[in-house]
Parts: structure tokens; sequence; C-alpha cells
């Protein structure tokens, strides 16, 4: 190592004269217990010992870096008193700076300097490759990077954040809700259903209604197929209690956690307890805490929270559009995973899921780059709403997910506990900063690319909104989201199904279209079944022809009445029976999910890219306080 | 665990779990080809694979198959209706296995539910004054 140093450096570079944890110690900035500790630590995970002792929250990141400067006899700067120089700083390069950790620092009459945070052989050789032999080294805290490259590049940062996608794939980018060809479309399809309205008004509605009914008959059928598919075993597990208690801790990966926060200072406290309570060694973890720059409550909280030196605040300057996904590419540029995932502000993980996903991802063949946790919620018994929601979501990811990977249709992503291979998420762009379902977009984008997205068996716990209209707000939202991947997938449909097969791209109409397809069309038929039932009037007649009654008939009483078997199944699973007999009240739940769906609507016209944040932390549930903490999916290694 | 955790294609199997797919399709084919005695023995043994499944372990497919096995039953005809009450009393000695009055009541809703909403189905379609869909299945 400090040959390293000295090599091609006029500076002198002093011999360490014992190992660091002593010198900590020497210093009083470990204890010799502590020490002990972080050795033994250190024996099982062959990490550092300076970056135990900071991850553990033992030793201030500044103090240790100061501290191993004068280890090695190097000199130490703090970058906010002593600022690089701006000229030195390539914009290009902020990644690369980030995630390497350094900076070139200053010129002296011998050279370029670099700062960097650690003197780590191979580091210092590429450096030298890179710079040339003449450069030398001194010492910095790795926040002082952090903190001067988003200082220094914070408007490429934040170009980049918002455009990087939309400029290398323009064509599957939500920047612009519609192309022109499909406002032509669209625009010649209104005038053609105008025209046929104005020739035989009956007969159009009735091939609309026969339309509208057969699609919705494909969108059960898939439904069922899911439902089927999704419950073999071999999707409901992945790993076994053996292989994560065979799992050897040196061999982990860095894992990078993404946790965008906005106006969540009332969550804060659960969120690191939920970080705290990971089973992973902290030394190889890259926690990103984001926060936007207009939100000093929030960025308060986390400075109180205590946080351990694992954990990092990354924060974006305001600027528009204002979505999670400009956030999250706002931090990709800092994670230094080779894994990674994201975390919402609310949410409870099983303390086991990044191991899970370690092994998941080192069994599964290379081309699959993407593992989605199951999400359910832990305030399920607050309310009505509540457990509405959580009988959908046991569904959604317990089996119609896992029933999407079997029959190899695009997943769309949940919004949190994705877990991502770091390179493959760079090498798309990122999340797409105008879609406000960016999750459901890379789902589908991964599966355009070849790539694939399986199912993850660990549950992550989330707060249910238990408030109407925060649901609604959050409903429409996704509805939104979902229309505007749909339209961005169908700008190109040729291409779409030639990157998807046919199944992909029938299963990307019957599942994302009929997400939003469906709630759209419920108000009007329930009104028209309730009107026809309570007056029996002929008026409705002409709409139904023989088939179409027979498959109105078909999805009124055999489609509803297996989608709520559905749930009930999917509750019972999860070991919730009073969720079962709460089933038997979706329709009215359908109802809820219809007025958000037109909302969706009204907001795709008004305000297409705006993000209807969610709040959270308005449950008086503890996400602690509850007796189904452990996932209960009875399957093998469950 | 091997590779197959992430199989590209549909891999078939016939252990115990998939002999109940193999008998689904096997009764849908036979209903499909009108062959009402192969069309009864598929569902009984799909039928029968299902409970004897559940009643070793509860697992998300053996749940569904016991519910959707015994609407099966109920619309061949009327030899396969006995199996189907003897599998009705099956389920309720396997709901009667859980500790409280709810978790044996919702186990039971997850197995005879879909069999109670054929019933119904046909009762609603009786009070519209439509034909019962299934009635003429080997007709």
């Amino acid at each position: 190592m400090e040959d390293v140093l000295r090599h091609g450096s006029s500076q002198d570079v002093l011999r360490a004269p014992e190992p660091i944890g002593q010198s900590l110690v020497a210093a009083g900035l470990l204890t010799e217990e502590r020490l002990a500790e972080a050795l033994e630590i250190q024996r099982s995970t062959g990490s550092p010992l300076g970056n135990i002792a900071v991850a553990q929250g033992w030793l201030r990141p500044f103090d240790f870096y100061r501290h191993l400067a004068a280890h090695f006899g190097l000199r130490f700067v703090n970058l906010v008193e002593d600022p690089p120089d701006g000229d030195l700083f390539e914009q290009g390069k902020y990644g690369e700076y980030a995630t390497l950790l350094y900076l070139p620092w200053k010129r002296d009459a011998d050279g370029l300097v670099l700062a960097v945070t650690e003197p780590d052989e191979e580091l210092l050789r590429k450096l030298r490759q890179q710079y040339g032999e003449n450069v030398s080294f001194v010492l910095t805290s790795r926040l002082d990077v952090l903190w001067t490259v988003q200082r220094l590049a914070s408007r490429q940062l934040a170009l980049d954040s918002v455009f990087r996608r939309a400029m290398r794939d323009p064509d599957h980018s939500a920047m612009h809700v519609l192309t022109r060809p499909q406002k032509v479309t669209i625009a010649l399809m209104f005038l053609a259903a105008a025209a046929c309205l104005c020739l035989d008004a009956a007969a159009t509605l009735a091939a609309g209604n026969a339309a509208l009914g057969l699609f919705l008959s494909c969108c059960l059928a898939l439904r069922i197929l899911l439902v089927w598919a999704g419950s073999g075993t071999l999707y409901q597990s992945r790993t076994t209690k053996e292989e994560l208690d065979a799992l050897d801790p040196k061999t982990l990966p860095v894992y990078s956690i993404l946790v965008p926060l906005y106006r969540d200072a009332a969550v804060v406290p659960t969120l690191a307890r939920a970080l705290r309570s990971l089973d992973y060694p902290k030394s190889k973890l890259d926690i990103k805490l984001i926060l936007e720059g207009d939100d000093p409550e929030t960025i308060e909280a986390c400075k109180r929270a205590g946080l351990e030196g694992c954990v990092e605040l990354i924060v974006v300057p305001p600027s528009q559009p204002r979505t999670k996904p400009k956030a999250l590419n706002y931090a990709l540029s800092f994670a230094r995973g080779q894994l990674l995932t994201i975390y919402d502000a609310e949410d409870v993980p099983d303390p086991d899921q990044l191991k899970r996903a370690v092994l998941a991802f080192r069994k599964a063949p290379w081309d699959v780059v993407c593992l989605q946790a199951r999400l359910n919620y832990f305030n399920w018994r607050e309310n009505w709403l509540t457990r509405m929601f959580t009988l959908e979501y046991s569904l959604w990811f317990d089996w119609y997910l896992p029933g999407l990977e079997a029959l190899g249709i695009p997943i769309p992503l949940g919004g949190t506990s994705n877990h991502f291979r770091a390179e493959v998420v760079r090498a798309v762009g990122g999340w797409d900063p105008f879609n406000v379902t960016e999750d459901a977009d890379l789902g589908i984008r991964f599966t355009m690319s070849r790539w694939r997205v399986g199912v993850l068996d660990s549950t992550t716990y989330e707060e249910a909104n238990s408030h109407t209209w925060n649901w609604i707000r959050q409903r429409s939202r996704w509805v939104k989201g979902y229309i505007q991947t749909w339209l961005v997938y169908m700008r190109h449909p040729l291409v779409t199904l030639k990157r998807l097969g046919w199944k992909g791209f029938l299963g990307l109409h019957a599942f994302i279209g009929g997400a939003f397809l469906g709630p759209l069309a419920f108000p009007p038929l329930a009104l028209m079944f309730l009107v026809w039932l309570i007056t029996r009037t002929k008026m409705f007649d002409p709409l139904f022809s023989p088939a179409t009654l027979a498959i109105s008939l078909g999805l009124l009483l055999a489609g509803n009445g297996l989608l709520i078997y559905f749930h009930m199944l999917a509750a019972w699973m999860r070991r919730r029976p009073m969720l079962v007999f709460c089933a038997m009240q979706l329709p009215a739940y359908y109802f809820l999910m219809s007025v958000a769906a037109w909302r969706a609507v009204w907001q795709l016209v008004t305000k297409p890219h705006y993000w209807e944040k969610t709040e959270h932390g308005l449950t008086s549930v503890s996400a602690y306080d509850r007796d189904d903490f452990s996932p209960v999916l009875d399957v093998p290694g469950q | 665990m091997t590779e197959m955790t992430f199989p590209r294609f549909w891999t078939f199997q016939a252990s115990s779990a998939e002999f109940g797919a193999l008998a689904l399709a096997a009764a849908l084919l036979a209903i499909a080809a009108r062959l009402p005695a192969a069309a009864e023995f598929s569902a009984a043994c799909f039928a029968g694979n299902a409970f004897w499944n559940l009643a070793r372990t509860d697992k998300p497919r053996t749940r569904l198959q016991c519910g959707l096995s015994l609407p099966l039953l109920q619309i061949l005809s009327p030899g396969t209706m006995l199996v189907a009450c003897w599998l009705a009393l099956a389920s309720v000695v396997i709901a009667l296995r859980e500790n409280s009055w709810p978790a044996r009541t919702a186990s039971l809703m997850t197995m005879v539910f879909p069999s109670l909403l054929l019933s119904g189905c046909r009762a609603y379609l009786d009070w519209l004054g439509y034909p019962w869909p299934f009635r003429a299945i080997f007709l």
C-alpha cells in the first residue's frame, strides 16, 4: 500500500506503524471491546475494519478519515473548508467521482493532487493510469466527496436525472403523453365513432358493448390463468432457510438501498428502525436517503435520527418534474452497490430480504435482472379501506405477479422493494421521470430489452392508505401511470410485439389495459345493471345481442364471483381469516377504484406529469405492533 | 433448488402436484370431446388429488384446486354429484382442523365458495328465466 502511495509522488508517506484498529484504540476513538467486536465482524464479512466501525456508528466518519490520513502519513483535507479547484472538476465524470469516491483537488507545483477517501491499492493504481504518474494524493472523508460532487455537479445531475432517459430513448419516454401519430389515430377513432353513431347509434353502441365485453373477458381469462400459474410451488418459494443459513457473509456484495423521502418526517423513526433491522453486514450496505432540497423538516428528522455511517443523505435540488423517479435517477449516480433496491419511507421489509435477493440472483440465470419482493400492509385491521387494499395487494403480489413470471408476461413492478442488478438499471438509463408509475414502465422496459423480472419470496410491509381521499389520490396516480405506460408502448406496437412476443404483447394489453379499462367501465356497466334490475326496462335490449348478453352475464356472475374467490384465497394464504369474509365487499371497493380511474383520465389531460404525493404516517397502527410480522405464505422454505 | 426456479418455458413434471393440472386438462378435453365417462373420471381424479394434497399440506395451488374441483364435479352429471358430496364433507373435516371458528369458517369458504357461486348463478339465471348453460353439457 505504502509503495503505491509513494510511487511517482513527491510527498513523503510514512509506513503505518501498527494496525489501524490498535491505532484507533490508542487515539481513544474506539474502545477495546468495540475493536474486538469489529474484528469479529471483519473475520466473518471480510470488510475493512474502518468501514465496519463507521457503518456500525461506533466512529464518526470525519474522525475516522482524519485518523486514517494521520495513520498513513497523508494530509487530510476538509473539502468544505478547503474546497477543490472547480476547474479541475469534469462535469461528465461526476458518477465516477461519486462511486469511486475521489476528486481532483488542486494542482500544485508537482502536479495534480487527488483527494481520495481510502488509500486503496487498486484505486490508486487506476487513478495513476488515468491521470498520469505525476499525481499525488491527500485523504478526505466520504461525505466530503459526496457533498462536493453534489455541489459542483448539481446542474448536470439535475439535467441528467430529468432528461437522460428521454435523450437515450425518446420513443419510450413519457415526456410527451401522445406522439403526433397517436394524436392522429385517436382523432380518427373519435371521428369514426361519431360517424357510426350518427349513422346507426344502436348498432354502434351494441358493437362497442360487445367489444368491451370481449376485452374484459380476455382480462378475466388472463387473471384465471395467472392465479393458476402463480400458485405453483416453483413460483412461491425461491430460497430456503438452510440456504440462507449457509450464506457466507464474505461473499455478500455491497447492496445499495435508495429511499426517496418527501414530507416524510413523521415516518423517519420507523424507517430508521426498519433499516437497522436488516440482516445484512452494515459495512456492505450503502443506504441513500434521497431528500428534497425544499423539505427542511424531513432533512432535519433524518439528521436527528442518529443513523449509522452506512446511511448517506442525498439532497435533490428542487426542480420539475417533482417525481420519485427523478429523485431515484439523481441518487443512482451515487450508488456504489452491485445490487440495488428501493424502499419507501414507511416500508418495513423482512429482515432477511436482502440475503434472499442475493441468493435468488445467484441461482437465477444471467438475464434475470430484477426481483420484485411481495408487498403487503401492516395496518390491514385499521378500517374497511385498509382491509380492501390489503386484499387487493395480497392477490396482486402473491398470485398475479408470480403468474406473470410463470407465463413470461412483462411484470409491472411495484413502487418499492424491487431488487436490481445496478449495472442494468444504469444501462437502461434509469427510471422515466415523466412517468408517474416509473416502476411499471421499468418492468416492461426490462422485458422489452430481453431481460427478465422475477418475484422474490420475501415481503415488505407498508402502510395502507387509511383515508379515502388520500387513497383516491394515490390510486389515480397509479391509473394515470398505467395509461401513460400503455400509451408509451403503443407508440410503435409492432416493435413492442416483436420484442415482447405474442404472449407478452397480449398479456400487456390484458393486464395493464385491464387495470385501467376495467375500473373505467365499471360505473356505466353497474349503473345499467342496477337500472335494469330495479325497473326491468327494455331500454338496454338493443345493446345486448344474445352473444353479448351471455358474455355480460358471465362477467357479472362468474367474473366477479371468481375475482372475489381469488381474493379470498389470497387472504387465506396470508393467514388472515377475517379478510376472507371481507372479500365479499369488493364490488364497493371497485366503485372507489372507478372514481380514481376517472380522476386519473382527467389528470392525464390536465396535469400528466403531476405526482400526487401520498401522505404517510397517517395510521395509528405501529408497524411493529402486529402479530403477523413474519412471512406467512405456507410454502416450503418460509 | 436448481435453475428451474426461473424456467424460460413451461416445464411439465408429472409429480403429485402437477398431476392435478394433467387431470384438469384431461377433464376439459374430455368435455370438449363429449366423452362423459372420461370427463367424470378425470374430474374425480382432479378433485381427489386436490383434497388428498390439501389434507397433507396447505399450499396455494392445492387450495385453489379444491375450490375448483367441487363446481367441476357439480356441472358434469348426477353421478359425480355423489363424489362432490363426499368431498364437501372432506372440506368440512379439513376446515375443522383450524384452531378457531372464524378460521374454520374462512377455510371452508375458500374450499366451497366456487360451488356456492355456481349454485347462486344457477338460481339467478332460473329467476331471470334464462337456461342453465351447463344443463346439456353431455346432451
